[in-house]
């Protein structure tokens, strides 16, 4: 892969997760809650881990083509499904923090859910309902303050 | 460099407990601020220096022996420096953020693991000459060779003698220096320690911006080669023991814990393993137990007030910065400042007791440096009542330091390079794992308050994580990868 392709990939699947890291919570560290900067960690590690180890084999010559759209990378493919797996990661803290802090285990069974849902079906749909859940849980839950 | 270890005595002054009695203020209660997990348990006002005696980092005559680096000395010696401030019923202990701290000691370990990375992936024996020199053949010296067609039965065996060896070396060197230093036979460990400083930048550097010019096809002439390894060493003996700035200071210890871990990498596979494992073993031995070492160089140093020569990384970082948002109660920065002046003084009065006769340059550096400390902080104090900054004072903020030894730069970055060895996954886990014990370490430090070793925890995560992701996360990986399923 070109070395365009390369560092668009890297920055595509990292960069939201690690500017969030750096410039929200490195800079707010008393304010922020335990569950956000929990989430943050997991979601890097894991595109680190599950993302990374693609990447950087995708080095040298050569490249993988998706079957649907012959022209699109699959990596950049992966690369946009690493980003929103990280974001998730956050929001699945969030909830599951509260869920568990609460004994509201409802949220611990949406957490699960969509969990599932998102590896088994990989859409891009999947990033907004859960994010937009978590927000919900957050302003309308009283214990927010809890999770610490 | 002396108020190092007499900050260790302002511990007792201070009688602070680590767990700062936040004035049974429950974390978890809601009182309008959310309270950081970190700032909650650990007094964020003293200033925790990690220090690790290791003065042996230097000891690295390729040429001669076996890795007779005293990675013990090195291997983290903790010690907690009470910051002279502060009380006990402050209320921003639990608001303070540590992110600078974190920052300050994660820069330097992720600098030379990146380092010792990059060295052992693009400079090994295939495609190097000199690769040969760098990672993952085999030693002149060791007692067993390991090569790929042993019987697993033989590896095992050869490697534990290997590791058996290198620990005899270890601690024969751990004693020798402290014996030297208890009978105060300093210019013996200062040339021992400039000639392995120097010797280890010349050889170790000279292989590897050898192999560098050899990767990059570029030419240069022995002259001007010689010309500039022999400044790079000599700069980098003037940089470590004398006076520096701070950040080529930084700059040429982690270039020395770099090379180090470099020429340790070229140890075979097993060997490796059984020698990190038998050097954290030791390290918890040595600075833990009564007649351990390490313990005993400690406490001698302590007795006599001074500083112990060795090869210790001094993370300096700024104390947390108060957000304006949160309020100050004036009665509490009154304590502050009265507390903070008055520990001041007594910090002042103690630390200028402690420039003995035997290092003189660095006492003179030290009490330079004391001296801005103290009028830094009673610059703050000053600040805090809106009082004008005395002119002649820089008005910079306080700076702590953590201080962490050189030996587990090391031993964390061959860990890093013999995983790096094996796939990038690898890289990944054991790098989240180190940095893990590593805090892990941080958190002990600041609850038990004395020296702590910082090799095992570090090490026992990061041989635990490279072998369970060796084995089943390295196949997860890469049959998710192939079908693009994200899991």
């Amino acid at each position: 892969m070109t070395a365009l392709l390369f560092y668009g990939c890297l920055f595509v699947a990292f960069s939201p997760s690690i500017v969030f890291f750096t410039m929200v919570i490195s800079r707010n560290s008393q304010l922020v809650i335990m569950a956000i900067a929990i989430g943050t960690g997991s979601g890097i590690t894991y595109g680190f881990v599950m993302y990374g180890t693609i990447l950087w084999e995708a080095q040298g010559p050569g490249n993988l083509f998706s079957p649907a759209c012959p022209t699109v990378s699959l990596f950049i493919l992966s690369a946009i499904y690493a980003l929103c797996f990280s974001l998730l990661h956050i929001a699945w803290n969030i909830t599951a923090f509260q869920g568990y802090r609460t004994k509201n285990y409802f949220n611990v069974g949406v957490v699960l859910l969509s969990h599932f849902a998102a590896s088994y079906f990989i859409e891009a749909a999947m990033v907004p309902t859960v994010i937009g859940y978590t927000f919900r849980t957050m302003i309308k839950g009283d214990s927010i303050t809890k999770i610490t | 460099m002396s108020h190092r270890y007499s900050a260790l005595s302002n511990d007792e002054d201070d009688a602070k407990g680590i767990l700062a009695s936040p004035s049974d203020k429950n974390p978890f209660e809601d009182d309008g601020e959310e309270v950081d997990l970190l700032t909650t348990t650990t007094t964020t006002t003293t200033t925790t220096t990690t220090s690790t005696n290791n003065h042996q980092n230097n000891n690295n005559n390729l040429d001669i022996q076996n890795e007779s680096n005293e990675p013990n000395e090195n291997t983290g010696l903790i010690n907690s420096e009470a910051h002279p401030d502060e009380d006990d019923e402050e209320g921003e202990t639990d608001l303070e953020d540590f992110s600078n701290m974190i920052i300050a000691i994660l820069k330097p370990v992720t600098i030379t693991m990146f380092l010792v990375v990059w060295a052992v992936r693009s400079i090994n024996a295939k495609n190097n000459i000199l690769g040969q020199y760098v990672g993952g053949g085999s030693m002149g010296m060791l007692v067993y060779n390991e090569s790929s067609d042993d019987s697993t039965g033989q590896k095992i065996w050869g490697s534990l003698l290997n590791g058996l060896v290198f620990l005899v070396v270890i601690v024969l060197t751990t004693v020798a220096f402290v014996l030297l230093y208890k009978y105060r036979c300093l210019k013996a460990i200062y040339a021992w320690l400039f000639l392995s400083v120097g010797i280890l930048l010349a050889s170790m550097g000279s292989y590897v911006f050898m192999a560098m010019l050899e990767a990059n096809n570029l030419a240069l002439d022995y002259i001007t080669f010689a010309f500039i390894m022999f400044n790079f060493s000599v700069g980098g003996i003037i940089a470590v023991f004398w006076y520096a700035p701070v950040l080529m200071n930084q700059g040429y210890l982690v270039l020395i814990s770099t090379l180090m871990a470099i020429s340790i990498s070229r140890l075979p596979d097993w060997t490796t393993w059984v020698i990190l494992s038998v050097i954290s073993i030791y390290d918890l031995f040595a600075v833990l137990c009564p007649r351990g070492p390490l313990k005993v160089l400690v406490e001698t140093a302590q007795e006599r007030n001074e500083t112990i020569p060795a090869l210790i990384y001094n993370a300096n970082f700024e104390p947390p910065s108060r957000p304006e948002s949160i309020p100050k109660p004036p009665q509490q920065q009154q304590q502050q400042q009265s507390a903070s002046s008055s520990s001041s003084q007594q910090a002042r009065s103690r630390r200028n007791n402690n420039n003995g006769g035997e290092d003189q340059q660095e006492d003179e550096f030290g009490q330079q440096q004391q001296q801005q400390e103290d009028d830094a902080q009673v610059d703050v104090n000053n600040n805090d009542e809106e009082v004008p900054p005395i002119e002649e004072l820089e008005p910079e903020q306080e700076k702590r330091s953590l201080k962490l030894g050189l030996g587990d730069f090391v031993f964390y970055s061959v860990l890093m390079g013999r995983a790096a060895m094996f796939d990038i996954s690898t890289v990944f886990t054991c790098f989240v794992a180190i940095i893990t014990g590593l805090f892990a370490t941080l958190f002990l430090l600041a609850i038990f308050r004395k020296a702590l070793p910082a090799l095992p925890i570090s090490i026992a995560f990061g041989i635990l994580f490279y072998f369970l992701t060796r084995i089943f996360l390295y196949p997860f990986i890469e049959t998710m990868g192939l079908v693009e399923v994200f899991i």
